[in-house]
C-alpha cells in the first residue's frame, strides 16, 4: 500500500514539476522556440545518416534500408525523451553540487536523486525529435511488415520505457562524477558522442564492441532491443538481458548516487 | 615594440591551452568515437555494395577521410564566437576600446598562441595515423604530398579563425545569440565535410558548397592528404584559401566597422 502511495506522490509532483517547466519556458517564449529550432538543426544533421544509408542501399545483417530506418527512428525518438526528461536535469547536477546549492535540496520532504533526475522538464526542444523518431519508426515498420497488433506495440512501447530507464543509467553518470571533479565537461563530451554513436543497428559493429555496448556500457540496448523485438529478432539471453539491465543498472545508480552523496562538501560559494 | 604587445597576446593564448591541455585531449577521445562510427557505417556500406567506389571514394579513401576528418575538425572548429559574444554583449570590448591594441589583433594572436600545440600534437596524430593507415592499406603518402597538406592545414586554421570573427559580428545586432552560434557551428561542420565527404549532398549542393569558404576548412586539406585532390588542383585550393582569406579579412573589417557603432559598451 505505502508503495502505491508513494508512486502516486511522484507522479502527482512528476506532474507539477512538468507544469512549472512549462510555465516557465512560456515566459521566455523566444528561448522556447529557440530550443525548438536548434534541436531541428541537430535533427538534420541526424538525417544525413539516413540519407547515406538510402543513397547506398546498404544491408545490415540482412536488414533493409527501411527496417534499418527504424533503428534509426528509435535512437531520434529517445534522443527526444532524454532531452525532454533529463539532459537539463543532469546539466544542473554538475551546477547544485559546485555551488552549494544541494544543500537547500536536501531538507526538502522528497527523495533528493527524484528531485534533483526531474525537477526541470523541457516541453518544446524534444518536440522535434519525438515526432521525427516516431514517423521514421513508423515508417520502417510498415515498410518492414511487422504485423501492426496490440501485442507488438504494447511490446515495444514497454521496451522503450525499458530504453528510458536504461537512458537515465547511463547518462546520468558523468554528472555523478561532477560530486568527487570539479570539472566534468570532458567526461559529459564523451558520454554525448557514445550516444550519437549509437544511431546504427548495433550488428554493424564486431563481436567485441557488441558485447561492451551490451553487457558493460548498455548502450545498444537503448536503441536496438524494441525494433528487434518486434522483428522477432531478440531471442533466449537477449531478450532476458534487455529486461533484467534495466533494473539491476538503476540498482547500482542507486549505489552510485549513496556513495556521491558520501563525497558531497557542501561548499557554499 | 608594435608588434610585441601582440607576441604577449600569442604567448597568452600558448599558455592557456597549456592549462587547459587535459581537456584538449579528452576532447580528441571523444572524436575517436564518431570514427568508430564511421568506420564500420562505410565498412558495412562497402561491403554490402560489392562495388569498387561510392560516392567516387575507394574503400581506402573513405576510410582515411573519415577518420583524419574527425582529427581535423578538432582541430580546424574554433568555438571561440562564445567569448566573443560575451565581450560584445557584457561591455568587455571597452577595455580594447581604449587601450592601444586592437581587438583583432589580440584575438588572433592568441587564438594562434592557442591552437599551437593543439596543432603540434594533432599533426603528429595525424601523421601517425597517415603512417599506420598508408601500412595497413599498402598505400604511399609522399613527403611533397604531407608538406602541401601542412601549409593547407596551416592556411584552414586562419580561414576558421575568420569566419567565427565573422560570424561573432552578429552578436551587435542579435539579442539571444547562443543559439545561434550552435545552429552555425553545426552548419559549418556538415558544409566543411567534418561529418561526412560533401558528395553524398548530390551535385547540385556540392556545387554550392564549392561557392562558400567551408569546404576549405576540413574536405580540401583531408582529400589533400588521401591523394583525391591531385596535380594543378592543389594549388588552385591553395589558391582559394588565400583567396578566402583575403576576402574574409575584408568583411570582417566591414561588418565589425558597422557592428562598433551599435555597441552600447554595457557593463564592462
Amino acid at each position: 500500500m505505502n508503495v502505491v502511495i508513494e508512486l502516486r506522490r511522484h507522479l502527482y509532483l512528476l506532474v507539477l514539476f512538468a507544469k512549472n517547466s512549462l510555465l516557465s519556458q512560456m515566459e521566455y517564449r523566444f528561448n522556447f522556440v529557440a530550443g525548438i529550432f536548434v534541436e531541428t538543426a541537430f535533427l538534420m544533421a541526424k538525417l544525413l545518416y539516413v540519407s547515406v544509408v538510402y543513397q547506398t542501399n546498404v544491408h545490415v545483417d540482412g536488414m533493409t534500408p527501411d527496417t534499418i530506418l527504424m533503428f534509426m527512428g528509435t535512437h531520434i525518438l529517445l534522443t527526444g525523451l532524454y532531452m525532454g526528461l533529463f539532459y537539463n536535469n543532469f546539466l544542473r547536477i554538475t551546477e547544485y553540487v559546485r555551488t552549494g546549492m544541494l544543500d537547500l535540496m536536501m531538507v526538502k520532504p522528497v527523495s533528493l536523486q527524484f528531485l534533483v533526475s526531474f525537477r526541470y522538464i523541457e516541453t518544446g526542444m524534444p518536440l522535434p525529435n519525438i515526432v521525427a523518431g516516431s514517423v521514421m519508426v513508423a515508417i520502417g515498420w510498415k515498410a518492414s511488415e511487422i504485423p501492426f497488433t496490440l501485442f507488438n506495440l504494447g511490446a515495444f512501447l514497454i521496451f522503450l520505457a525499458l530504453a528510458t530507464i536504461l537512458t537515465y543509467c547511463v547518462m546520468i553518470i558523468p554528472a555523478l562524477l561532477s560530486f568527487w571533479f570539479v570539472n566534468t565537461s570532458a567526461a559529459s563530451e564523451i558520454s554525448y558522442s557514445i550516444w550519437d554513436a549509437n544511431n546504427m543497428p548495433y550488428m554493424i559493429y564486431n563481436k567485441w564492441i557488441q558485447r561492451i555496448g551490451t553487457f558493460i556500457i548498455p548502450v545498444f540496448i537503448i536503441t536496438n532491443y524494441a525494433p528487434l523485438l518486434v522483428l522477432n529478432r531478440l531471442r533466449g539471453i537477449h531478450l532476458l538481458w534487455g529486461i533484467l539491465a534495466p533494473l539491476i543498472f538503476f540498482i547500482l545508480i542507486r549505489l552510485l548516487w549513496k556513495q556521491a552523496l558520501k563525497a558531497y562538501s557542501s561548499s557554499n560559494l | 615594440m608594435r608588434n610585441n604587445k601582440y607576441a604577449v597576446s600569442f604567448r597568452i593564448g600558448f599558455q592557456s591551452s597549456l592549462e587547459y591541455r587535459f581537456n584538449f585531449f579528452l576532447s580528441l577521445i571523444s572524436a575517436v568515437f564518431p570514427m568508430i562510427v564511421h568506420y564500420y557505417i562505410w565498412t558495412a556500406v562497402y561491403a554490402s555494395a560489392g562495388e569498387q567506389q561510392v560516392f567516387g571514394y575507394t574503400y581506402h579513401e573513405m576510410i582515411m577521410y573519415t577518420i583524419l576528418a574527425a582529427v581535423i575538425s578538432k582541430l580546424v572548429l574554433t568555438h571561440m564566437e562564445y567569448a566573443i559574444a560575451e565581450d560584445i554583449k557584457s561591455g568587455g570590448l571597452n577595455k580594447y576600446i581604449i587601450q592601444p591594441i586592437t581587438y583583432f589583433g589580440f584575438r588572433i594572436s592568441s587564438y594562434l598562441g592557442q591552437r599551437l600545440i593543439h596543432f603540434a600534437t594533432s599533426l603528429i596524430i595525424i601523421l601517425v595515423l597517415t603512417f599506420a593507415l598508408n601500412n595497413s592499406f599498402n598505400l604511399h603518402t609522399s613527403k611533397e604530398r604531407i608538406l602541401v597538406f601542412c601549409l593547407s592545414l596551416i592556411l584552414s586554421i586562419i580561414l576558421s579563425f575568420l569566419i567565427s570573427y565573422s560570424i561573432c559580428a552578429f552578436a551587435f545586432w542579435l539579442s539571444e545569440i547562443s543559439y545561434f552560434f550552435v545552429v552555425t557551428s553545426l552548419l559549418i561542420q556538415i558544409m566543411s565535410g567534418g561529418m561526412f565527404p560533401l558528395e553524398i549532398f548530390g551535385e547540385k549542393l556540392q556545387l554550392l558548397f564549392r561557392f562558400l569558404p567551408f569546404h576549405y576548412l576540413i574536405y580540401f586539406p583531408v582529400n589533400l592528404l588521401n591523394g583525391r585532390i591531385d596535380g594543378p588542383m592543389v594549388w588552385q585550393g591553395l589558391a582559394g584559401q588565400a583567396i578566402w582569406i583575403l576576402l574574409l579579412l575584408v568583411i570582417c573589417r566591414l561588418v565589425w566597422k558597422q557592428g562598433m557603432k551599435r555597441y552600447l559598451g554595457l557593463g564592462g
